[in-house]
């Protein structure tokens, strides 16, 4: 397969986006230029805040108005150069045919009110592809082809019917059916939990291959990139400071940026540096047979046991849906369970209401997934973590001030961001803020749900070491529910196992790759897929002889 | 999917039934859409016949009267409908007074007092109801009685009143207390004579004398009317009548200068100004028979001096009073009675003009002396007065402030619901407040009513031997002449006494457009709003 | 679902239950006695007092006002059982029958009104959330909080003013007719509007920047189309204004309705408030009560119906 011979597909040249922010303007990138071949998957790397997205963005004319294109030519096979800095219609031509996208969280990407049949319908009528033709059938063939055993239903479905790893794919049948030259992948699987990742990639390698299309992988993470890519660019800072076979990058790595991004792949096993003390007889939080069905058949939790010792760190590994967030809120009693008891301390909460709850909340904390989403857009980080103090009356004002002063450089936030808002703040530094106001009232049992799953890998690591460090020092129990199996893996005492509702193993953290039951098997297999693909993946590219570009 | 589809018909049915539930508006509507082409076409024809002379009868017009309020019901014992229906020319009274506040006979020819206790009134023999029955003696008497039974407000006319006929055109009226005026208590509109047989929930069943008929109505919105073809005397000129309800004054005004009526009733004093720069209407501002009264609570030792009381009526500028809270749309009143039109020469009977000196030296001799403030003091404490207004009175009432401010006299306006004057008057915690009572009637009736202890409308709780003796001989006067004379005197009398401070009679303000012509003012407007001459006429 | 339908149905009658007698209370707290109103206050003066006790006393039982508050309630609800309101004080006639005249009337205005309203609201909430920043949405933004401080009667007469009186367009009067309508319900309508703006403006724009419009632009769909997407969902969160408005207007359009003479509930409240006629004013603050219940009764329904999300959360979700 040589890369060489292939046609050019895409040519940027010369990129520069500026954006303006009140009075000032950055630029955000400069001189991008880069060519992409017939058939390649080109991945693009770089931590968020890199310009990845803007950089997708601009070939498919989303910019923000506070964005401005200062230069920038894009050249796609078989039509006239766009200037980019020229406003225009030249998109409603390319967009959809030329350049197609895919979105990080596809469930956002689908109009809600909209059922999938009529996505199809109306994106086909808009480039007059089925005029006569029922766009259902030409929907129901791509949707096959996408691996969906029942087409028909899924058409009639609406996008909140469909799980993550459904709905990317129902994405990726819709940018496929327009039949583009371009597909532009935007961190496309960065929102799905392994299994689904794995099912998602895969389809999307073999259609390009199929459809001689060529990829641009936006992503921030390395062995996806290398599982799939036949190239790499590294961006930094709006530049682009490496490019090359996937190989070689990786391998011989130029640049210092390269070299960084490479060490943060290598978790150190964290989990071998947490000590366990202080163990008592009663455990800090036992669950007993937990139910909870949502008033529906199907049982969400199925007879849950668990328990939760003083300063120790219990992981709960499952796949999306498998009911961990279930668990986490009927913890805290924001689902109360059907059946079985909740015990803190061995004082049964299972019932607890009103007051009784409220003040419960003081000693079990929650962190979520999406930390933006949880905190208040209007408040700056210092009166986030006050509030949760105020709201318990801890603490004078003053106290309550230099609490959250304090937590918050434990977490990291200094003194200038502590004034900042969530939307002027990164996701990163937000799960910071999160925690820090879990935190501030010294909660005894912190649940971690997804905590670090949006994050870029090298902010995961620092949240991580954080809360590890946070856990030596302040001596919490954490529950922390993931479907990554590398999180919890370095980091956690004990792993839980989920499926179905249920546990159905639990073994320490050390010894997960020993797990028997077939599932937590199969967990490890989508986990470890991507590096164990990675190496044929790079086999078959080091055969290739092009060119660096 | 499907079911969306669903959504445009279902948003159809929708204005479907919104338009189902105005069904009965629509036909109505149609109907005035209707009467108001042929109104057009005769406005249109007004200028024909302004061209053509001696054309104006045989163009078919209707006046539209906006009035607050109009009848709620047919029934002419329900409260205030008699008054509407007079009002507008469909209900008829055996008396009424004219413009000058002489008592007229309506459906009486004559009266004649026999003796103290008996008054014989003889009918109009032409006189008939719509239904073509004669208003008989008879029928009066039934008339009187069923109003006597049914509605509640004609007590205080006909209690002491037995009826009779005593031939068919020839009615006997038995007094229970002596020298009464029969006429006056018969011409109040809670009398109209009704045929007490006919039903009143339909206007097809209804049956009274009026020059108009009613011929459609609509409680508390709409009442229509057309000349009574068979009326006994002048017919009016024009053919029919609208009184329709628009119960926001603004609204009524804009509505006459519009065009869409030609009588808007019971304007905003604060409008006068407004419709006077306006050529297409002229402004009827009548002040009516009753008095603006500062009414004060003789049990606080400050009033209980009769000096300080009269300093507060020396010190008014009434006139001052009239062009700021009136719009100059009224006349000084020195003492109660004198807004009837009957006692206009008692108006500047007692203070005849705006005297601050006078009021100084009797509240110098009081005792209540200014200090080095201006504020006049008397055993070291200030004279104040906390004065309640309500309705339209606020800007009579801090009037009044400014003016007594000027004779030391700390004056605080409370402005409110008329709830919280009743409420205060139970309690007796108060100082005083403004009210204005009808003063048309029997002067006995009112004086009483007024000034002797018993008196229902004595709120200050005023007894004096000599206004009680003066109001006992007017009780006992036999001729008119007598009765009137002690009428005035007691009148004059309590003034000087000033159980109360008289200030004007209140304006009522009356638009009318400029087609319009034989309007007349009366000083009862709410029951003279029709006449048969009124016509219109290209301005 | 029978189970749910008839736990809201048993829901809604604890919630007019609880409002009637709150009602019933507050219309008997205020002050004035409407048996001396109904007699006349000429009549305190003109009758001496035992004459006028004695026939206020006759008054008060004639009106059924002599019991305690609870009997009186309790009489009221009996008859309100036999779907008898009572008869007013002032007009002797039945109150059902009274606000059954006045009744499409009101419906009439309230819901060209909101036609008006949600019309104007969508329209021009469109083009200032399109055209975000630009003077346009200045301007627009601008006349909302001018439409928006001016109060209802002052932009009520001027209108008439303006309409009646200068151009001779509208005739007042006082009839529900269709050639009345216009007027009123403009005027409410361009009351509600600024808030329907607001929302529209706001809620397109948040809309405008969720991830399914800019998917929906990548795919090639044109910006009209795009706008149309986020059209419904932006429609599917002012169902809640609609009901609210409509709900205010057929409870609160008290001084549109006096203004334009315009015969309806809210005349007819005033005129009741005006004579102390308790039987009407209960009469129409229940089937206000009513209205309002029956409204966010149908929002709520029209939510479970128009949007997916709520509809199918019950159904299994559809797994591969």
């Amino acid at each position: 397969m040589e890369i060489a011979d292939k046609r050019e597909r895409l040519q940027i040249e010369n990129l520069e986006v500026t954006y303006r922010q009140n009075d000032n303007v950055h630029t955000v990138l400069d001189g991008i230029s880069f060519t992409m071949y017939e058939g390649e998957i080109l991945s693009l790397l770089g931590e968020s805040g890199s310009g990845k997205s803007t950089i997708a963005k601009a070939l498919i004319g989303l910019l923000p108005p506070s964005a401005a294109i200062k230069s920038g030519t894009l050249g796609l096979d078989g039509e006239p150069v766009i200037f980019l800095s020229q406003p225009g219609g030249a998109w409603n031509r390319l967009r959809g045919r030329g350049i197609a996208m895919l979105f990080q969280d596809a469930r956002l990407a689908l109009n809600p009110v909209m059922s999938i049949h009529a996505h199809f319908r109306e994106t086909l009528r808009a480039h007059r592809l089925a005029p006569k033709q029922d766009p259902s059938s030409i929907g129901a063939g791509w949707l096959a082809r996408l691996g969906f055993a029942d087409p028909a239903r899924i058409l009639r479905s609406y996008p909140h019917e469909l799980s993550g790893g459904m709905c990317q794919r129902v994405c990726l049948a819709l940018a496929l059916c327009l039949r583009p030259q371009v597909l532009i992948a935007d961190e496309p699987t960065s929102a799905l939990d392994t299994v689904n990742q794995g099912e998602v990639l895969d389809l999307l390698q073999s259609l390009q291959q199929e459809l001689g299309l060529s990829v641009l992988l936006i992503t921030h993470d390395l062995n996806l990139a290398e599982a799939l890519s036949h190239r790499v660019m590294i961006l930094d800072k709006g530049r682009i400071v490496e490019k090359g076979e996937t190989a070689r990058v990786l391998a011989q790595p130029k640049h210092g940026y390269t070299r960084q991004l490479l060490a943060a792949r290598n978790l150190t096993s964290l989990s071998e540096a947490v000590s366990v003390s202080g163990r008592r007889d009663v455990p800090l939080l036992e669950l007993q047979d937990l139910k909870q069905s949502h008033g529906s058949q199907r049982r969400i939790l199925n007879g849950v046991n668990l328990r939760l010792h003083d300063r120790e760190i219990i992981g709960i590994l499952g796949q999306s849906g498998c009911g961990k967030s279930t668990l986490a809120r009927c913890i805290v009693g924001l689902d109360p369970a059907d059946a079985g008891t909740v015990r803190f301390r061995g004082r049964d909460i299972t019932r607890f209401k009103g007051r009784a709850r409220r003040k419960l909340a003081r000693h079990i904390q929650l962190v979520f997934q999406d930390a933006r989403a949880s905190l208040n857009p209007r408040r700056s980080a210092l009166e986030l973590v006050q509030a949760s103090l105020h709201a318990f009356r801890i603490g004078s004002r003053r106290e309550r001030l230099e609490r959250a002063r304090f937590l918050l450089n434990e977490v990291g936030i200094k003194e200038a961001a502590q004034h900042r808002r969530p939307p002027q703040l990164s996701t990163g530094q937000c799960q910071r803020i999160a925690i820090a106001r879990a935190l501030a009232l010294r909660p005894e049992i912190l649940i971690c749900d997804e905590a670090v799953s949006a994050l870029d890998m090298s902010v995961q690591a620092q949240i991580l070491e954080l809360l590890q460090r946070l856990h030596r020092q302040f001596g919490f129990s954490i529950l922390m529910i993931s479907h990554d199996v590398r999180v919890l893996r370095t980091f956690c005492h004990q792993i839980a196992v989920m499926h179905e509702g249920r546990f159905v193993e639990q073994l320490p953290g050390s010894r997960l790759a020993s797990g028997e039951h077939d599932h937590t098997r199969l967990l490890l297999r989508s986990a470890d897929r991507l590096e164990a693909e990675a190496r044929p993946a790079s086999a078959r590219e080091t055969n290739m002889t092009h060119s660096s570009h | 999917m499907n079911r969306k589809k669903l959504l445009l018909p279902l948003l159809f049915i929708f204005v479907m039934i919104l338009w189902g539930c105005s069904g009965g508006g629509q036909a109505a509507s149609e109907n005035a859409a209707g009467n108001r082409a042929e109104a057009a076409q005769a406005d249109n024809s007004a200028p024909n016949s302004g061209e053509a002379p001696g054309t104006d009868e045989k163009a078919p017009q209707e006046l539209v009267i906006a009035d607050q309020e109009i009848a709620a019901a047919l029934d002419p014992v329900q409260p205030l409908t008699s008054s509407y229906l007079i009002a507008i020319g469909a209900g008829e009274t055996l008396f009424k007074a004219d413009p000058e506040g002489k008592i007229r006979p309506v459906l009486a020819d004559s009266a004649e007092a026999i003796d103290a206790n008996t008054w014989e009134i003889s009918l109009n023999p032409e006189a008939k109801f719509w239904s073509g029955k004669k208003v008989d003696a008879e029928a009066v008497v039934a008339s009187l009685e069923r109003s006597r039974e049914l509605d509640k407000q004609v007590v205080p006319y006909i209690q002491d009143l037995t009826f009779s006929a005593v031939n068919a055109s020839t009615l006997q009226v038995e007094t229970a207390r002596e020298n009464m005026d029969v006429p006056l208590n018969l011409s109040s509109y809670q009398t109209l004579i009704h045929n007490a047989e006919a039903a009143y929930d339909s206007v097809d069943t209804m049956d009274l004398s009026g020059m108009y008929k009613v011929t459609a109505f609509e409680p508390q919105k709409r009442m229509e009317l057309a000349v009574n073809e068979n009326y006994r005397g002048t017919k009016p000129a024009i053919a029919r009548v609208v009184h329709e309800q628009i119960s926001d004054e603004q609204t009524r005004v804009l509505s006459v200068l519009s065009g869409a009526s030609h009588i808007a009733h019971k304007l905003p004093v604060s409008a006068i100004e407004q419709l006077q720069a306006e050529d297409t209407v002229t402004l009827a501002t009548t002040p009516a028979s009753n008095t603006q009264t500062v009414y004060l609570n003789l049990d606080q030792p400050k009033f209980q001096d009769v000096r300080v009381r009269q300093a507060l009526s020396w010190g008014i500028d009434r006139q001052e009073l009239i062009l700021q809270a009136a719009e100059g749309q009224s006349f000084p009143v020195t003492t109660w009675l004198s807004s009837n039109p009957a006692f206009a020469e008692a108006r500047s009977a007692v203070y005849a003009q705006y005297d601050p000196e006078q009021a100084g030296r009797l509240l110098d001799e009081a005792g209540w002396v200014p200090d080095g403030s201006g504020i006049r003091m008397k055993n070291g404490e200030p004279l104040t007065l906390s004065l309640m207004t309500w309705g339209g009175d606020r800007a009579l009432g801090e009037t009044l402030q400014y003016q007594w401010a000027q004779l030391g006299i700390q004056a605080e306006i409370q402005h409110g619901d008329y709830s919280l004057i009743e409420t205060a008057r139970e309690t007796g915690k108060w100082d005083a407040f403004i009210e204005a009572w009808s003063t048309f009637g029997e002067p006995h009736t009112l004086l009483t009513g007024q000034y002797s202890p018993e008196g229902g409308g004595n709120y200050g709780g005023f007894d004096d031997a000599r206004a009680n003796e003066l109001l006992a001989q007017l009780e006992g006067a036999s001729d008119e002449a007598s009765r009137h004379a002690l009428a005035l005197e007691a009148n004059t009398y309590i003034a000087e006494q000033a159980p109360v401070i008289s200030l004007y009679p209140r304006p009522q303000v009356t638009a009318v457009s400029s087609t319009l012509e034989g309007f007349v003012d009366h000083f009862r407007p709410f029951e003279n709003l029709v006449n048969e001459h009124l016509k219109f006429v290209s301005p | 679902m029978g189970r749910r339908l008839l736990l809201t149905f048993l829901q809604t009658l604890m919630t007019v239950f609880a409002a009637s007698i709150v009602l019933f209370a507050l219309i008997r707290l205020a002050p004035g006695d409407p048996a001396k109103l109904l007699i006349g206050r000429t009549m305190e003066i003109a009758l001496d007092e035992r004459t006028y006790a004695k026939m206020l006393g006759e008054m008060r039982t004639e009106m059924g006002l002599t019991g305690s508050w609870f009997s009186q309630y309790l009489s009221w609800a009996g008859s309100l059982l036999r779907m008898d309101l009572g008869t007013s004080f002032y007009t002797q006639r039945a109150v059902a029958a009274e606000i059954g005249e006045r009744l499409p009337a009101t419906f009439l205005l309230a819901g060209t009104a909101l036609l008006i309203q949600v019309g104007i609201g969508l329209l021009i909430g469109m083009l200032s959330a399109l055209h975000a920043g630009t003077l346009l949405d200045t301007l627009v933004r601008l006349g909302c909080v001018l439409l928006a401080s001016v109060p209802g009667f002052v932009i009520g007469l001027l209108l008439l003013l303006a309409l009646a009186v200068k151009l001779e367009l509208y005739a007042i009067g006082s009839e529900a007719g269709l050639s009345r309508l216009w007027l009123p319900a403009l005027t409410l309508g361009l009351l509600g509007a600024p808030q329907m703006i607001r929302v529209v403006r706001a809620n397109l724009l948040s809309e405008l920047g969720q991830v399914y419009v800019q998917s929906a632009l990548s795919r090639g769909l044109g910006t009209r189309r795009v706008v149309g997407h986020a059209m419904r969902n932006v429609l599917l969160s002012t169902i809640t204004l609609i009901g609210l408005s409509l709900t205010a207007s057929i409870s609160g359009a008290v001084v549109i309705e006096s203004i334009f003479a315009w015969p309806g509930l809210g005349e007819y409240a005033l005129n009741g408030i005006l004579h102390k006629d308790y039987p009407a004013l209960q009469g129409y603050a229940l089937v206000t009560v009513l209205s309002v219940v029956g409204i966010h009764l149908t929002v709520e329904a029209l939510y479970v119906w128009l949007d997916p999300r709520i509809t199918r959360r019950k159904k299994e979700a559809a797994h591969e």
